[in-house]
C-alpha cells in the first residue's frame, strides 16, 4: 500500500496498515540543496528538487508544491520580506485604508511571478509523484487574508465598527478575497495538486469570539471551499477546540489541529464527519531531540490513531527551520514503530 | 493633652477596636476636668457618629464600585465599546473622582481580563477592543485629574529586529501604561543596537522585546548579548509572542530573563523586577 491508499483509507475512517504522516517541510529543501532560502524559493527546479530529496530522505508520504503561504498577497500588489533562517513575512501591506478597495482591479494569482512558480512546482511535483505521494497546494482562506493585506489591527477594528459602517465594507472584501482564493485554489488543483490547505489563522479561536466565527468566517469558508473544484484540507492555525461543532458544515474533509486542541476530544466530535490531523507543538520541537519526537508521537499515536480518521503531523504552517534532521526521522519513523507494537500486541 | 488630640486617641482606639485603651483615654479626660458632659458629646458621640458614617460611606463604595466594575468588565467581555464609555460618564456625573474610576472601577476589571488571557478564555480581538477602549477612557480621566499621576517606572518596548507586527507589542504597552509605567516605544523592527543606545540615554532597567515568528526571536540571543558587552547587566530582558506562548521554555534559552502570555501578565513582571 503506498501513501496517498494509506491517506485514503484513513480519510475513509479505516485503520491503514499504517498511519500516514505529514511534517510540514516547507523551508528545508533548502538546506538539501545548500541555498538560501530566498534563492531556493525563486525557482521551481529548486523546489521540485528540495522536495524530492526531502522526501526520499524521510519517507513522509507528501509533497508540498507551495513555498509558503505568504505569496498570496502578491496577487494584490503585496510584497515579500526574506530571511536568513525563517519564512519570508509580508512587507509593504497591499491596502492603506478601507478606500483603497475602490479603486483595486480584481486581484489576479498570474499577476504574481511567486504563484506562477507555485503552479509549476505542483506541476513538476505532479510529473514525478503522481498517484504515490499526496501534492499538497494551499491558499490563505478569504476571511484571513485581509490581515495580510491591510493588517490585522484594521480587520479586528473593522469586525468591530457599527453594522451600517462595517457591513458594505466587509461584504465587498470578503468578495475580493474569495474570488481569488477560489480561482488559485482550483489553479493549483488543475495544475496537479491532490489537495489545498485553506490557513484560516483569523477564524480561530486564538482571534475571534464564537458568534463572530458563526457571522463573518463560517458563511465565507463555507461557500469558498464549495466552489473548489477539489479536496480542501482545513487549517485554522490557531486553537479551534471551542468551535469543533460547527466545523463539519464546512464542507472540508480533514482539519489540522493547534497542540492546544484536546485532539482526542476533537477527534470523538468529528469521527465519521472529519478526520483530524496534527498536533505536535511545532515550537518546541526545536528543542526535542529523538528520543523525546518519539515519546511525543507514540503518545500521540496511542490516543488518536486507532479506527483511522487521524494523520500524524506537527500543527501549525510548518516545520521551523531549526528543527533538527533526527527529530523529523523520529516523526516518520513513529509511525512504523507504533505499527510494529500494534501488531505485536495483536 | 487638648481636647482635639484626646478625640483622635479615641477614635484611633475605638476603630482599631482596643477598648481598654478607649476607656483609658476617657479616664485622662476626666482627670484632666473635662467635664462629664463635653466627655459624652465631644469625645464619645462624636467618634461614634464619625464611625457610623466611614462605615456607611465604606459599604457604599464598595457595593457601588464592585457593581459597576463589574459591569464594565461585562462591556468589554461582549466588546459593548459604548457601554463602557457611558458607564464611565454616568461615574463622573456621580461625582466620583477620576482616580476612583480607574483604580476602583477599570483597574479590577482589567485585572479580570488579565485572568481571562491566562486561562485563554478571551479572544485576541476581545482583548484588543478592551485595550483599545479602556486606553481612549483612560486618556479623557488623566485629563480631568489635577496632576498627572506619579509614573512607577520606566521602560522599554519595542518589536524584535525584522519584525513587523505591532499588535501584540501595542497592547503590552497598552497595559504597561494602564498600570503606571512610562513606555518608551521603539516601534517595529528594532536593531539590538538602538535598544541598547535607548537602555543607556534613558537610564532604563527593564526592556520588553515582542516577536511574532520565531527566526525574529532569535535576535533576542544578540541583544542579551551586546547587553553584557556593554556592561549592562543590570538591565532586564522580558519576550513575549506567539513563540513564547507554545514554549513557555524558549525566553530561557534565548537569555532572556523573562515572558509573560500577555501584556497584564507583563506588567506584573515588570513590578517584580523593578521590586514595586
Ligand atoms: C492568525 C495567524 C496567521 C494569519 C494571519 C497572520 C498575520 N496577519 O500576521 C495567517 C493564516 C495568514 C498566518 C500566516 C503566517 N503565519 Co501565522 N499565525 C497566526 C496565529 C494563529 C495568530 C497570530 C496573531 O495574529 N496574533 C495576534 C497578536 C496580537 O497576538 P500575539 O502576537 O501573540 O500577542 C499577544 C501575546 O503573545 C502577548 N505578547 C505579544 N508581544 C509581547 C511582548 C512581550 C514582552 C510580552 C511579555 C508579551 C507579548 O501579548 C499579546 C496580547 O495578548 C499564530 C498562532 C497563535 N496561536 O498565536 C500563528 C503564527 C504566528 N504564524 C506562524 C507562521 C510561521 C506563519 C507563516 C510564516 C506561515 C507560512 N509559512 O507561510 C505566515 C506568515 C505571516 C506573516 N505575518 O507574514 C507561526 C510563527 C512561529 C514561527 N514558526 O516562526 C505561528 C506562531 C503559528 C505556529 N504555531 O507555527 N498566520
Amino acid at each position: 500500500m503506498d501513501s496517498l491508499d494509506r491517506i485514503l483509507k484513513t480519510l475513509c475512517f479505516k485503520e491503514p496498515e499504517m498511519v500516514p504522516v505529514l511534517p510540514v517541510l516547507l523551508l528545508q529543501g533548502a538546506k538539501e540543496l545548500k541555498l538560501s532560502i530566498r534563492e531556493y524559493f525563486s525557482k521551481h527546479e529548486n523546489i521540485i528538487e528540495g522536495q524530492t530529496l526531502l522526501v526520499q530522505k524521510y519517507g513522509h508520504d507528501g509533497v508540498y508544491g507551495f513555498p509558503h503561504v505568504v505569496e498570496d498577497v502578491e496577487a494584490f500588489g503585496g510584497e515579500l520580506m526574506y530571511f536568513e533562517s525563517g519564512p519570508p513575512s509580508v512587507g509593504k501591506m497591499a491596502w492603506r485604508s478601507w478606500s483603497d478597495l475602490d479603486k483595486i482591479k480584481m486581484p489576479s494569482f498570474s499577476s504574481s511571478p511567486t504563484m506562477m512558480r507555485t503552479l509549476k512546482t505542483i506541476e513538476g511535483l505532479a510529473s514525478r509523484f503522481k498517484g504515490q505521494k499526496l501534492i499538497v497546494g494551499a491558499a490563505i482562506a478569504p476571511f484571513s487574508l485581509p490581515s495580510m493585506l491591510i493588517g490585522t489591527e484594521p480587520w479586528f477594528e473593522l469586525l468591530w465598527e457599527d453594522e451600517l459602517i462595517r457591513e458594505p465594507i466587509l461584504n465587498k472584501v470578503l468578495n475580493i478575497t474569495k474570488n481569488l482564493c477560489v480561482s488559485w485554489c482550483n489553479a493549483q488543483i488543475q495544475a496537479g495538486a491532490d489537495v489545498v490547505v485553506l490557513a484560516d489563522g483569523i477564524a480561530s479561536a486564538t482571534c475571534i469570539m464564537r458568534n463572530q466565527f458563526e457571522k463573518y468566517a463560517l458563511p465565507v469558508i463555507k461557500d469558498t471551499i464549495h466552489a473548489i473544484e477539489g479536496t480542501v484540507v482545513y487549517e485554522p492555525v490557531g486553537h479551534i477546540e471551542p468551535f469543533v461543532d460547527l466545523l463539519p458544515q464546512i464542507g472540508s474533509g480533514l482539519v489540522i489541529l493547534e497542540h492546544k486542541d484536546n485532539i482526542k476530544k476533537c477527534k470523538e466530535a468529528l469521527y465519521g464527519k472529519m478526520s483530524v490531523m496534527g498536533n505536535l507543538n511545532n515550537i518546541e520541537i526545536l528543542r526535542w531531540d529523538k528520543e523525546i519526537a518519539l515519546q511525543k508521537c507514540l503518545a500521540l499515536l496511542n490516543q488518536v490513531a486507532p479506527g483511522g480518521g487521524f494523520i500524524l503531523s506537527t500543527q501549525g504552517p510548518e516545520i521551523p527551520w531549526g528543527t533538527s534532521d533526527e527529530v523529523i526521522h523520529a516523526i516518520v519513523e513513529s509511525v512504523k514503530i507504533w505499527q510494529k507494537t500494534r501488531s505485536a500486541n495483536g | 493633652m487638648d481636647s482635639e488630640l484626646l478625640y483622635s486617641k479615641f477614635y484611633q482606639s475605638l476603630k482599631e477596636e482596643r477598648y481598654l485603651d478607649a476607656k483609658g483615654i476617657i479616664y485622662q479626660a476626666h482627670q484632666q476636668g473635662m467635664p462629664a458632659g463635653h466627655i459624652l458629646v465631644k469625645l464619645v458621640n462624636r467618634a461614634l457618629d464619625q464611625m457610623q458614617k466611614s462605615i456607611q460611606s465604606q459599604a457604599v463604595q464598595t457595593v457601588d464600585f464592585s457593581s459597576e466594575s463589574k459591569k464594565y468588565f461585562e462591556c468589554l467581555v461582549a466588546a459593548d465599546r459604548n457601554g463602557a464609555k457611558q458607564l464611565i460618564d454616568e461615574a463622573l456625573k456621580n461625582q466620583i473622582v477620576p482616580s476612583d474610576i480607574m483604580h476602583k472601577i477599570i483597574t479590577p476589571a482589567m485585572d479580570d481580563i488579565g485572568r481571562l488571557q491566562s486561562k485563554e478564555e478571551i479572544s485576541l480581538s476581545q482583548i484588543y477592543l478592551a485595550s483599545k477602549t479602556t486606553e481612549e477612557i483612560l486618556e479623557k480621566l488623566i485629563s480631568l485629574m489635577p496632576s498627572k499621576p506619579q509614573g512607577i517606572g520606566k521602560v522599554l518596548l519595542g518589536s524584535a529586529f525584522g519584525d513587523y507586527h505591532s499588535m501584540g507589542r501595542k497592547l503590552v504597552g497598552a497595559s504597561l501604561r494602564f498600570y503606571g509605567f512610562d513606555v518608551i516605544d521603539l516601534g517595529m523592527s528594532v536593531p539590538n543596537e538602538k535598544f541598547v543606545e535607548y537602555a543607556l540615554k534613558e537610564n532604563i532597567n527593564i526592556i520588553f522585546v515582542s516577536a511574532l515568528l520565531l527566526h525574529t526571536a532569535e535576535h533576542l540571543k544578540g541583544l542579551k548579548q551586546l547587553l553584557i558587552e556593554k556592561k549592562l547587566h543590570h538591565v532586564k530582558l522580558v519576550a513575549g509572542g506567539a513563540p513564547f506562548n507554545f514554549d513557555k521554555e524558549l525566553y530561557r534559552r534565548l537569555g532572556c530573563d523573562a515572558t509573560a502570555p500577555h501584556g497584564i501578565a507583563a506588567v506584573q513582571i515588570a513590578k517584580d523586577l523593578l521590586g514595586k
